[in-house]
């Protein structure tokens, strides 16, 4: 990370361990990250980095939510009625793909939203997947971005009942 | 308005996106500056090699058959 920019803001400003956030993703080749809305990819064992630092007007930076149900109830809307996915406007990244959700750490320039962040840089945390997904999905994930993944619990489950 | 538009993409349908990406994160609040002190990145990690039973000193050599 280029900090120069970052070295004559306050030092009441900066803070030294990542926000987290939560978000879903599709599943490319069966063993990558990819963004559901701009199609993405993210990089395994490398932090992916917004093509511009976001600032407090606009919609750059990698997006994520601030509370991990709004993740889980976006990956239940989008799984249950493909709005966005067969919306004309939004590309279908993929002919054949599973969707996840999953914690992110985010860094570097972040605008904080009330519903969540617009961040410079960001990384999975952990990825957390429903209970049809693909195991051997699971292990290449797993090894390819060094993260645990983990099955949704029963309670996150019930956040997508109703939707 | 719109934000950013990708390749081969109308400007409706680039103000369809946007206006999905603006609606789902909420209002503007603050802004922070986050440097971490460690790697948020995982490292790769080398292959474990195969763990090997441990071995033993004989302690009679002439009954250990060849």
């Amino acid at each position: 990370m280029n900090h120069s920019d970052l070295n004559s803001l306050p030092q009441k400003d900066v803070r030294f361990r990542p926000l987290i956030g939560y978000r879903c993703w599709l599943t490319l080749d069966g063993r990558f990250l990819q963004s559901v809305i701009m199609g993405v990819v993210w990089p395994p064992r490398a932090a992916l980095r917004s093509f511009e630092p976001p600032t407090e007007m606009g919609q750059l930076g990698i997006h994520a939510y601030s509370y991990p149900q709004a993740a889980i109830e976006w990956l239940a809307y989008i799984q249950k009625t493909r709005k966005v996915l067969n919306d004309a406007s939004i590309p279908v990244w993929t002919h054949t793909y599973a969707m996840l959700a999953g914690s992110v750490k985010l860094w570097g320039v972040v605008q904080v939203h009330e519903d969540g962040y617009r961040a410079e840089f960001a990384y999975p945390q952990e990825l957390w997947v429903p209970h049809d997904f693909d195991p051997v999905t699971i292990l290449e994930l797993e090894r390819s971005y060094g993260v645990h993944v983990r099955w949704l619990t029963d309670d996150e489950v019930r956040w997508t009942e109703g939707l | 308005m719109i934000y950013s538009r990708l390749p081969g993409e109308t400007v409706k349908q680039a103000a369809r996106r946007n206006e999905v990406l603006a609606t789902y994160i909420g209002p503007f609040r603050e802004k922070r500056i986050i440097i971490p002190t460690e790697d948020p990145v995982p490292t790769r990690s080398e292959p474990k090699p195969e763990q090997m039973p441990e071995e033993r000193p004989v302690e009679n050599p002439e009954l250990v058959p060849a």
